[in-house]
């Protein structure tokens, strides 16, 4: 209920500012041509705004499975698929955001749909000539790398799982919504690439 | 030659505003003379810096690709260089195109150049990912700047930098050399001062027909070129989606909004109110299926053959993940981890699929309604753009609310133009419209964006 409050409080605040939420007036002289009434695009809001006013709910949120907690295995797990470190606790709680936005998609009835991979379905895939093609000169094939043995590229022992160590507070990530402390991330300071391959 | 220098000599009068990642003063003088020799009159072109080129560094804005220097240039890039395009400089962007705000790449923010700047610590916001591209034109650099467009990533930044911002048919320009973010997803795209100019680049750059280099490039057919085209708005029929005004858009993008309607009624066209039930979930399916797409294209970067390396060097593993970690920034990373949680078996069905299905419902709706009308007209965004200020203040999570009006192009691979309306009425800054067409009608939509232009 409390996180339902804030977004209803978010969407106050901003509707103060800007006009947004809000019934629309159109400029002196002209007339209404489209919907003037905002219409609801965000699902949680939507229900809660509903169930707040007592109407019919329309979208049931007990329909939307529950979020699994996020356990250290989970997070050692992506770590290893990714090859990348999560850095914070809030960074671990940005992928329960993207998976909360996701579980929407639990609403949408789609029995006997296709999924849809591509734009052009029934577009022919255009196969290349097997002709030998001109080779890259080795020195461009190595320009880019930063370690070089001859004409290896070099790579530390391989064979060695990923370390990934138990480090954050799973109680603060699971209730990120009431306890976490959001840090912004800050824009750096504006430079020109230095540019030295040519 | 005359054009050509005095954009170099803006694009430096501009830098504090972080346009470009690398300046190529001298590639952009040696095409002009080469243009000038072949008879052709050279024009000042800016490539987001998205798009490999052979001659300066591709970064993306991360420092993953700092140093990197590819080995050939973008089809598209080579194709307007062939017709007089001469290269100032390769722009600054959100890195690896993940962003509305261009902001927090590696090489620092893009600053928006349609105010004078009150203070060096915020700034109006030029939109994004294709930010600096669009600032570049807005500014009178250059008279055509490429983009790239997954999810509104030019139409954005057109509609905050008061500009055009055209996103053809998915496939009518070659992805040959774009880095690649959403395959599925991702159009080149143009930014210009014109819907004409705008129109007159596409063709430009397809005038040699598909490219065989990417598979999935698609002919723009001769044919719908010449019988798509429009001369009068009379009887044009226009559909108004009511859920393009959802509770986070502002009085400032509605009045315009409506206003253009009423132009548009006013010289014939039929307008009719209509509804895409599936638009609400529109953003959740994007977000499922570029994160999935996104989780394996950053795969690639493992820093053996290019890329930052780490100093880390006790195994291979470490060394990639320090690598990556190093040099990504928290919006990638991110989307890497969201991609690879959709992507687990245990998940996959339940998510990734899941959007695919609900990507064709959203497709079946939209094509279903362009047998009903001619043009959509929507906003572009939720209102003009933003100050850094604001969207540090709001995690940054504005970003989400304006890719609302955008993706849904992108997921069905119709075309989709923003252009300028007016200008908000507290800080005067612009506000643009988007008509979406039907696939492949890209002249038709130029057309419409071109006569609406000139009677507003």
């Amino acid at each position: 209920m409390n996180r339902f409050f804030k977004i209803v409080l978010t969407s106050t605040r901003r509707a103060s500012t800007n006009g947004s939420g809000k019934r629309k007036t159109p400029f002196e002289g002209d007339k209404v041509h489209i919907p003037d009434e905002p219409y609801n695009s965000k699902v949680r809001f939507f229900i809660c705004f509903k169930k707040k006013l007592k109407h019919g709910i329309q979208i049931d949120e007990s329909l939307l499975s529950e979020m699994p907690p996020i356990d250290a295995k989970l997070i050692s797990h992506l770590e290893r698929l990714s090859l990348v470190r999560f850095d914070s606790e809030q960074a671990v709680a940005n992928l329960r955001n993207s998976i909360r936005m996701a579980k929407r998609l639990e609403l949408v009835d789609v029995e006997d749909v296709e999924p849809m991979h591509t734009v052009w379905e029934s577009q022919e895939c255009p196969t290349f000539d097997d002709v030998e093609e001109e080779p890259l000169p080795i020195d461009k094939v190595f320009r880019n790398a930063a370690v070089r043995f001859d004409d290896f590229f070099v790579t530390p022992p391989g064979n060695v799982p990923l370390e990934s160590n138990e480090r954050f507070d799973l109680n603060v990530i699971n209730k990120w919504d009431t306890i976490g402390k959001p840090v912004a991330p800050e824009a750096k300071t504006i430079r020109l690439a230095e540019g030295r391959r040519k | 030659m005359q054009r050509i220098e005095s954009a170099i000599e803006k694009a430096v009068k501009f830098r504090r505003h972080g346009i470009f990642i690398s300046e190529t003063f001298d590639l952009a003088r040696t095409q002009a003379r080469e243009a000038i020799q072949k008879g052709i009159t050279p024009f000042p072109v800016a490539v987001k810096d998205c798009f490999l080129t052979n001659t300066a560094n591709t970064t993306c804005a991360s420092q993953m690709l700092e140093n990197y220097c590819a080995p050939v240039n973008a089809t598209i890039v080579e194709r307007i260089v062939a017709n007089g395009g001469c290269i100032i400089g390769k722009t600054n962007l959100d890195e690896f195109c993940m962003g509305t705000s261009s902001a927090l790449g590696h090489f620092g923010p893009v600053k928006s150049a349609v105010k004078e700047e009150d203070s060096p610590d915020d700034w109006i916001i030029p939109g994004g990912s294709s930010g600096g591209s669009a600032v570049a034109v807005q500014a009178g650099i250059v008279d055509l700047a490429l983009g790239s467009d997954t999810g509104g990533s030019t139409r954005n930044p057109a509609a905050f930098n008061g500009i055009y911002g055209l996103k053809p048919t998915y496939g009518v320009l070659s992805r040959y050399g774009l880095i690649p973010l959403v395959n599925s997803l991702d159009s080149p795209s143009i930014l210009a001062t014109s819907a004409e100019k705008c129109w007159k680049y596409l063709e430009i750059m397809t005038s040699k027909g598909i490219d065989a280099a990417d598979s999935t490039s698609v002919t723009l057919p001769e044919e719908s070129k010449e019988s798509s085209r429009i001369s009068s708005l009379k009887g044009l029929k226009v559909g108004i989606p009511i859920e393009y005004h959802n509770e986070c858009l502002s009085e400032d993008a509605w009045r315009h909004w409506n206003r253009i309607v009423g132009i548009l009624k006013r010289e014939g066209a039929i307008v009719r109110v209509i509804s895409l039930p599936t638009t609400k979930y529109s953003l959740a399916c994007y977000s499922v299926i570029a994160a999935a797409d996104v989780a394996s294209n950053m795969a690639r970067y493992d820093s053996v053959a290019y890329g930052h390396r780490s100093e880390k060097n006790e195994s291979t593993y470490e060394m990639y993940a320090t690598s990556r970690s190093e040099s990504l920034n928290t919006v990638v990373r991110r989307r890497i981890f969201a991609g690879n949680y959709f992507l687990m078996k245990q998940y996959r069905k339940l998510y990734l699929d899941k959007a695919l299905k609900v990507r064709r419902l959203i497709t079946d709706e939209m094509l279903a309604a362009f047998n009903e009308v001619d043009i959509l007209v929507t906003p572009t965004a939720t209102g003009p753009a933003p100050k850094y200020s604001q969207l540090r203040d709001t995690l940054f999570s504005k970003e989400d609310d304006d890719d609302y009006f955008t993706q849904a192009a992108n997921l069905v691979g119709i075309p989709a133009i923003s252009i300028p309306v007016g200008r908000s009425d507290e800080d005067g800054l612009p506000i643009g419209v988007q008509l979406m067409a039907n696939r492949l009608n890209d002249r038709a939509l130029c057309d419409v964006a071109q006569i609406l232009s000139g009677i507003i």
